[in-house]
């Protein structure tokens, strides 16, 4: 049954529901401003917190049907959501919703809501809590605004708040450490906004509109096409910053773990997700619908984005080995893993409208990443909410004493490296796949008609990762939980254990870990597949196939691709699944090799010198540009000197007492 | 009727210091700000019955005949209102603001006095309708104001005022010259239309232009003549460098603006790309200034080089010769005027309260002064760009009006991105030299004391950090300038519909 209906998206005038979108967006403000009010009391405040997030999370798990399936009203099917506020801004807010943008409003408020109940009990001993709550709310609102607006002004408008919101996060404690690492973030931060912002004044300059519907027509035929390149640079780079791309990702690794580990879980679980938001739409903004002029531009950034992607997880994976500290893994392990979802964008770029494998993969990854970066953090918040400590080689043996902690840790871990059976595993797999379908598809763009072999090289690089993934996510846990405990956690008399907020969140965080691993294709039915229908890929193709058919009578399966197991046959005895399998078996025993190095001859132990890392250039970099400034100090004092001379000699006016 | 209105607005700062001076030193020593801000009120209130009037379209037209060639003339149509209303506004929070601060100053009628005759100034050089009767109210804005910034009469003040003196009166009479050398080759000194194409056709054209603009540029603080401002500014009393940093400043941009379009017409100006050279100058300034702004240790000089840099912004939108631009140029004088005069006003607060005038010292200033440096924020935050404050509009429209001046081929391509790239690097500089001070102000470490860990609800001795934000007198003045910052820039419908009238006046 092809439906061949015009599928429009739900106005206010067809249906009040149309209204939830604005509600959405303003109940955390509300909720803040509730929580500023009540600060005396912190037990009325921490309810309004938590009860602030679990129902904006109920309001958009309600708009499931009309966002992301369709409902029909009177005969129309009606498919995504729209709401205008006009005349705000000098221009209006176009707010909306569609399959997008409730994936990532999605994970983002129940993640949140987690976080923040994490956050109640966690936060009782810090100091400035009436800050901390009432900016989380209202990250937490710029945040849900920035996936439900539905033109690029307005999401810049959120996605700016949200940075200047956050920043207070980043810098809670007021150290001179965290002071540092919120400067380099909100200077990143406005660079990378700024650059958005002038690549939309020239889309919005040619094309006339910000609307982020499918512009390639429009873009195509009225911008040249050196701006067109300029633009996308513009948007990946100015995204790219607040994801933590390869050689953007500088602030990433000191502003994540110095905030305190609630917003850690946030900055470094979802926010960076507003990165790739970012990227996905304004690429499929500017590119979609697919003709040959814009399938070239396509596949170009897509090659340029799988080795960003590969050189970002790479990098991320090899600084998050040699990381000693338990917060700053976790947060280059976030670069890393960034570097996975980006690749798989620029598999989808790469292959045109037969892409559908490598965004159905950053998808399912984002989700995945959300669910296990933010479990880790919160885990290792436990701990040092229980020890107050976070170097490694200063932890141990607190897998008796914190048993719970540690088994979620361990959910969460065995899910980012991919073990069968978590979360992890079913994303990496499609991206796996997506990387050796576009091995495959370069035939089509070398003039011999050879596939590419760096692209084979890039899929070595990605098995590398997985195992230094295994790596580290495994040495963290031996050396917090299995290593004999060091002097400074025996020493201490009373060790604080988790409190029931803190397993509450933990736990629901390691069963939706484990639910969407065991059920693999169950995003990929429910969410994923029926929202890739928004990026122009060809329905007919192979991969789209197999991840969503939208053209399958209802009850019968609508994702074929075996994952885990055969959702066909229920059978894991699919060569398709063997291959997933052995896939897993070499990464780990990659890791296997690793520890023999890390134990054997210790070879990670050395610390790299401040010189090799990036962060040291960009402040030289910036110390130089200030320092270029002083020549043009130096015009404008001579300036000064000669009319203040001339008025010597014509006013005699005494100078001479000058200060 | 809105002749009419016109004349009470130009007379009433003159009755605020008929009635000042008569009712003796003593009464206006002690309430010259409250006529002040009388007399701003009144005129606000007029300018707003003129609204009406303005939105259809209409010009007033007013013309005394004083036994000379050129007869004195008063005239008001889109520009004038807003610039006036602009003026009205700022003046009438400033002069709200000045009755607390004055407190502490001495002769306070003198300076209420001459805020009464510039404000005279202002008004009417915004309401003329010839050159020379416009020349006359600048002079008399220009001369009597130096009584504004020397009014503490220290040392410091008085090398300011005497710089502020000297280069006004040069660029003074520059300006003179251009006004009679244009009458002389054409007859005519006439503003209300849209350019004397007759004066192309004068050898001197080119000279004449060049002198217009520097003897405006002069006032506006543009790069290579702006050395008095970031002397005078600071140095005046608080009130007076809102007004001179907020209102006074834009007096030079109007010129400007009146020049391009009014005198010379934007096609001639575009044919000679006398408008390019204005625009690489304009740029220069924006970065100019803030880079000038990056070092500086005290909090009002700093404020004083920002003035600087934005003005280049309103300059950049008059030169780009397009709509947006021109949108974007007019709106920026009104929403600069509100955000730099909130800055100022709370640079002015802390030192009234507290007596730090330099940025190092106001580590942590926030727990003592929480809503200042709150309105502080917003209007730095508004200065850098962010969404959604003025400042973003301004940029907004600046940056689109560069595009559309490429399409109408006045400027390049290539042009356009130059000058959306300096826009970003101006806001970038904007945050790099704001970014500190916020930051400072709200979690800043005192030197010597205590962590600076907000330890407001558990600590037993909180009370012990006295809150001490100004009074309501000085601090309301501030936040309706900090509502201000965020409504307009919410519902810009009342100053954008204006300003799309200046812009439909003058393009197309």
């Amino acid at each position: 049954m092809i439906n061949t209906q015009i599928i429009q998206p739900l106005t206010s005038a067809i249906s009040p529901k149309a209204s939830l979108v604005a509600i959405i967006i303003m109940v955390p403000f509300i909720g803040a401003a509730l929580t500023a009010l009540s600060h005396k009391n912190k037990k009325i405040r921490n309810t309004l917190v938590v009860l602030t997030t679990l129902f904006t999370l109920a309001l958009v798990v309600s708009l499931y049907q009309a966002a992301v399936l369709g409902i029909t009203i009177g005969g129309h099917l009606y498919k995504g959501m729209e709401y205008n506020l006009p005349s705000i801004l000098g221009v209006h807010l176009d707010l909306g919703l569609d399959g997008l943008g409730f994936l990532f409003a999605l994970i983002t408020a129940f993640v949140w809501t987690l976080a923040s109940l994490f956050a109640t009990s966690y936060m009782s001993h810090e100091h400035a809590q009436g800050r901390f709550f009432l900016f989380m709310l209202l990250t937490f609102g710029a945040n849900m605004a920035v996936f439900l607006t539905r033109d690029f002004f307005s999401l810049f408008v959120f996605f700016e708040l949200m940075t200047l919101f956050s920043y207070v996060l980043v810098i809670h404690e007021e150290s001179k450490e965290s002071m540092a690492a919120g400067r380099l973030y909100i200077l990143m931060s406005i660079i990378g906004g700024l650059l958005v912002l002038g690549s939309i004044f020239i889309l919005f300059f040619y094309t006339g509109t910000t609307a982020l519907e499918p512009l390639g027509g429009l873009v195509s035929s009225r911008m040249p096409i050196f701006l067109k390149y300029l633009i996308t640079f513009g948007f990946i780079a100015g995204f790219g910053i607040k994801a933590g791309i390869f050689f953007l990702h500088v602030w990433l690794p000191k502003a994540h773990p110095i905030a305190p580990t609630p917003a850690s879980a946030i900055l470094s679980g979802l926010i960076v997700k507003v990165g790739v938001y970012g990227i996905i739409r304004s690429i499929y903004t500017l590119f979609t619908p697919v003709t040959a002029e814009t399938g070239h531009i396509m596949a170009v950034l897509g090659y340029i984005l799988i080795w960003t992607g590969i050189l970002t997880m790479f990098g991320g994976m090899v600084n998050a080995l040699l990381d000693k500290n338990c917060k700053r893994v976790l947060a280059y392990s976030t670069v890393s893993q960034m570097g996975y979802i980006v690749m798989g964008i620029g598999c989808a770029l790469y292959m045109g409208n037969e892409g559908a494998m490598g965004m159905a993969g950053s998808l399912y990854h984002v989700i995945n990443h959300a669910l296990f970066k933010s479990a880790l953090f919160l885990t290792i918040g436990v701990v040092y909410f229980s020890t107050r400590e976070l170097r490694m080689d200063h932890l141990g043996g607190l897998l008796k004493h914190l048993p719970v902690t540690a088994f979620i840790y361990l959910i969460a871990a065995f899910s980012i490296a991919g073990f069968p059976g978590l979360g992890g595993f079913a994303s990496k797999t499609i991206l796996h796949h997506a990387i050796v379908e576009a091995y495959e598809h370069s035939i089509h763009f070398s003039p011999f008609h050879q596939p590419d072999p760096w692209l084979r090289f890039a899929e070595l690089v990605f098995l590398i990762t997985a195992s230094g993934t295994l790596c580290y996510i495994a040495k963290m846990f031996i050396a917090v939980f299995l290593a004999p405990p060091a002097d400074e956690v025996s020493s201490k008399a009373v060790l604080p254990k988790e409190t029931w907020a803190m397993k509450i969140s933990l736990v629901s965080l390691g069963l939706v870990i484990v639910v969407v691993g065991i059920w693999p294709n169950l995003m990929l039915e429910y969410i994923i597949g029926p929202l890739l229908a928004l990026f122009g890929f060809n329905p007919a193709s192979h991969a789209y196939h197999a991840i969503y058919n939208s053209h399958a009578l209802s009850g019968t399966l609508k994702s074929t691709i075996p994952l885990l197991y055969d959702p066909r046959t229920v059978s894991m005895l699919n060569s398709q699944v063997l291959h997933n399998l052995q896939s897993v078996g070499i990464v780990i025993i990659g890791t296997l090799i690793y520890f023999m190095f890390e134990y054997g001859i210790h070879l990670f132990d050395l610390s790299i010198p401040e010189k090799f890392s990036l962060g040291y250039w960009y402040a030289k970099g910036y110390d130089l540009c200030i320092l270029l400034l002083v020549p043009v100090r130096k015009v404008l004092s001579v300036f000064d000197k000669a009319v203040s001379f001339t008025m010597v000699n014509i006013w005699l006016i005494d100078e001479s007492h000058k200060e | 009727m809105i002749t009419n209105y016109m004349i009470f607005i130009l007379v009433l700062p003159l009755i605020g210091v008929a009635i000042l001076r008569a009712l003796g030193k003593n009464f206006s020593d002690r309430n010259g700000g409250i006529v002040t801000t009388a007399v701003s009120g009144a005129i606000l209130a007029f300018a707003f019955l003129i609204y009406p009037y303005i939105h259809s379209a209409q010009v007033a037209k007013y013309q005394i005949d004083i036994g000379l060639e050129i007869p004195f003339s008063l005239y008001l149509d889109a520009l004038g209102y807003f610039v006036m209303v602009t003026i009205a506004f700022v003046w009438l929070m400033a002069s709200w603001y000045s009755i607390e601060y004055m407190k502490k100053e001495h002769d306070q009628s003198r300076f209420h006095t001459f805020s009464l005759f510039s404000l005279f100034g202002m008004l009417g050089m915004v309401t003329t309708g010839n050159l020379v009767s416009l020349f006359i109210f600048f002079e008399i804005m220009s001369v009597l104001s130096y009584f504004l910034v020397i009014h503490e009469e220290s040392q410091r003040a008085m090398q300011a005022g005497a710089k502020y003196l000297f280069m006004g009166v040069i660029g003074g009479l520059v300006l003179l010259g251009a006004i009679i050398m244009t009458y002389l080759q054409t007859g005519s000194v006439d503003l209300s239309g849209k350019g004397l194409v007759i004066l192309q056709t004068s050898p001197y054209f080119v000279w004449i232009f060049w002198a217009y603009i520097f003897g405006f540029a002069v006032k506006a603080g543009m790069f290579p003549v702006h050395v008095w401002l970031p002397e005078a500014h600071p140095i005046a009393p608080t009130p007076a460098s809102v007004l001179l940093s907020a209102v006074m400043i834009k007096a030079g941009a109007y010129g400007i603006i009146r020049t391009i379009y009014a005198v010379y017409g934007s096609t001639l100006v575009m044919d000679h790309q006398f408008n390019t050279v204005i625009m690489v100058v304009a740029v220069v300034t924006m970065i100019m200034g803030s880079v000038a702004a990056l070092v500086q240790t005290e909090l009002k000089r700093l404020l004083a080089y920002s003035s600087i840099a934005q003005i280049g912004y309103v300059i950049l939108g008059a030169t780009l010769l397009s709509r947006e631009g021109l949108i974007g140029s007019v709106l920026h004088i009104f929403n600069h005027a509100m955000m730099k005069g909130a800055l100022f006003m709370c640079a002015g607060a802390i030192a009234y309260q507290t007596g730090i005038k330099n940025i190092s010292d106001m580590k942590g200033i926030s727990r003592k002064m929480p809503l200042t440096m709150l309105i502080f924020t917003i209007a730095a935050c508004s200065m850098i760009g962010f969404p959604p404050f003025v400042g973003f509009l301004s940029k907004w429209f600046l940056a689109i009006g560069a595009l559309s001046s490429a399409q109408g081929r006045v400027i390049s391509s290539g042009g356009s991105l130059v000058i959306i790239g300096s826009l970003i690097l101006s806001s970038i500089l904007n945050a790099i030299y704001y970014g500190p001070v916020i930051i400072d102000g709200w979690f800043g470490k005192v030197q010597g004391g205590e962590p600076a860990s907000g330890h407001v609800h558990q600590n037993p001795q909180a009370g012990a950090r006295k809150i001490i934000d100004p009074n309501w007198t000085m601090l309301l003045p501030m936040l309706v300038l900090t509502l201000g910052i965020i409504f307009f820039a919410i519902f810009p419908e009342l100053p954008l519909g204006l300003a799309r009238l200046v812009a439909t006046s003058y393009i197309k």
